[in-house]
């Protein structure tokens, strides 16, 4: 109990880190509260994963000390930077039913955790907390990178292993209640952020988009399950809600902060990488330059910190291998492609997953395609359809059994941009909007 | 807007929030039954097997780095198999079953170790109460 308590506190820490690194950056500018509040503990977890990955690449293992003593540091500091700031952030006008809505995504995500408090599926364990375990227990953390351990996906980048073992650190020993935690955070902070993203174009919009989000049992499940989908989910949904903020007010601060959500999303899953490139493609073609280049300044630091653990690690990535690609022929990819196709089809009509989620967004884009697909905000489907297409792309590639990753992946990727199209389309759609 | 495409929107969102919400009542209500029926009965034998296959791993001839993977714990609620998993890690943890060559293996009967081997062609190396170490049978393999 006392640990998990400890592991909540560990969170909370690194939540006013990241709210008072944000509100210090954006000092001045306008900034709903309550928008603020859910992209904190993102950009506080990231610089707490950030600042234990230094502490392992310089001393090969973590000191509790230095680990809490540098959190503590920071947050003074920003505490103090803080206080200095001219404006507050707006108060939060939000009224009964946002937080009505939070309760109940709450309430849906207890039920299915408690069935399942360790989390669900192999891959929670033999990727993520596997990882964390040997960074926590062993003398040099680099036993992660062992033969033995191939299966773990040496490869895959370190966010959620850290921020389980940083909350390890601040409670003084393994505790189950860390995965737990964040798992119910990442969810509710993304939920809240696409309600709070899409209260500024009316409240309707905020209580629709959340209501159609919480209501689709797959997207609870996998917040549910401690897989990584939801927290890279919620950074892609931060990046592209953090953009929307910037070309609305002209404000290219907001950008750079899209941009490094964009960035940090690359330390969460490999994904993060296909999501910046493509999230700079559809900015490139229909945005202004400054804002590109505000953004990518923003996200490359960030970046730069992901390319240089994959280059310090080289680790081959066992979906693709040069070698298999290289065999590949034009009309192998072209029936790759068409078995990509089939399976997507028969995951959108699987109700028990989607509800009718993606009828919905068909009904939009078909019968309201004047009203949604606007030149303003087109970068944020192109985005979305990019993002997949490289997803496809990969898919074509491979050199494992095409069906098999299929059927254990799909679903999972496509839950990754699903709350991106829910702000999209749901802030679009006249007549939600019209309140 | 025309009435058509605003009736059509306003159907299909009602519609899927309501289906997605009476879904995840339905799984909501499910967790809990599971939870006050089966959940402590798994937890106490889980917890019982796993204390006895602790001490089985250490009192067992076997040198059990070898070992790529458990099998057979009760109840197969995945959670709780992966959480034994990952209690034994970092010797008993694999990727998947087609890996694993030895197997821990729980089991009620004689009758029904016997048969589980046979069916899955397994040869029984060592068993002590209730409890035996099996790996692929090479015959078959």
């Amino acid at each position: 109990m006392t640990a998990g308590f400890l592991a909540m506190m560990s969170y909370l820490v690194s939540g006013a880190i990241g709210f008072c690194a944000l509100r210090v950056f954006l000092k001045n500018s306008r900034c709903p509260g309550s928008l603020l509040l859910f992209l904190a503990p993102g950009a506080g977890l990231f610089i707490s994963s950030f600042l234990l990955y230094f502490d392992l690449y310089f001393f090969h293992r973590i000191s509790r000390e230095l680990a809490i003593a540098a959190h503590l540091f920071l947050l003074v500091m920003l505490w103090g930077a803080y206080r200095n700031t001219k404006r507050e952030p707006a108060a939060m006008k939000e009224g009964v039913v946002f937080f009505a809505i939070l309760s109940a995504a709450a309430l849906l995500l207890l039920a299915v955790m408690l069935k399942s408090p360790f989390g669900t599926g192999l891959d929670v364990w033999a990727i993520w907390k596997i990882k964390a375990r040997f960074i926590y227990h062993a003398a040099d953390w680099r036993a992660i990178f062992a033969p033995g351990l191939r299966f773990s996906h040496p490869d895959y980048p370190l966010f959620y292993p850290l921020a389980l073992v940083w909350a390890w650190l601040f409670a003084g020993r393994e505790t189950a209640a860390a995965a737990f935690l964040l798992a119910f955070m990442m969810t509710l902070c993304l939920v809240g952020l696409v309600m709070a993203a899409a209260a500024r174009y009316g409240r309707r919009s905020a209580w629709v988009s959340g209501l159609f989000l919480i209501s689709i049992p797959h997207f609870i499940g996998m917040g549910g399950s401690q897989y990584a989908d939801i927290p890279v989910a919620y950074f892609f949904t931060a990046a592209i809600v953090s953009m929307d903020m910037a070309l609305c007010g002209e404000d290219a601060r907001w950008a750079m902060v899209s941009g490094a959500f964009a960035g940090m999303s690359g330390f969460v899953k490999n994904e993060g990488l296909l999501f910046f490139a493509a999230f700079c493609l559809s900015l490139a073609l229909f945005t202004e330059r400054r804002f590109l280049f505000a953004m990518a300044k923003g996200g490359l630091l960030f970046l730069a910190f992901t390319v240089f653990f994959k280059l310090s690690t080289f680790s081959p990535n066992h979906m693709l291998r040069p070698e298999a690609i290289s065999r590949l022929t034009a009309e192998e990819i072209l029936s790759r492609l068409g078995t990509v196709f089939s399976f997507f089809a028969a995951e959108i009509r699987k109700e028990n997953s989607w509800a009718y989620a993606w009828p919905v967004f068909g009904v939009l884009a078909v019968f309201f395609r004047r009203e949604i697909f606007g030149r303003d905000k087109i970068w944020i489907p192109l985005t979305v359809f990019f993002l997949n297409a490289g997803y496809a792309g990969v898919y074509c590639l491979t050199a494992l059994n095409l069906p098999t990753q299929l059927a254990v992946s799909l679903d999972r990727l496509m839950i990754q941009s699903f709350p991106v199209l829910t702000y999209f389309f749901l802030t679009r759609a006249p007549f939600v909007r019209d309140a | 807007m025309p009435r058509f495409r605003k009736f059509l929107l306003c159907f299909v969102l009602i519609l899927s929030i309501a289906f997605g919400f009476i879904r995840q009542i339905k799984i909501a209500c499910r967790s809990v039954q599971a939870l006050v029926s089966r959940h402590e009965a798994v937890d106490s034998r889980y917890r019982i097997l796993k204390d006895k296959i602790l001490s089985f791993v250490s009192s067992s001839p076997f040198d059990f780095s070898r070992f790529s993977y458990v099998s057979g714990i009760p109840g197969k609620a995945a959670e709780r198999y992966y959480d034994f998993q990952y209690a034994m890690a970092p010797h008993l943890i694999s990727d998947n079953n087609a890996h694993a060559d030895h197997f821990v293996l729980d089991f009620e009967t004689p009758e029904s170790l016997e048969s589980h081997c046979r069916d899955n062609s397994l040869e029984v190396l060592f068993q002590s109460g209730g409890l035996a170490i099996a790996r692929k049978d090479r015959r078959f393999t």
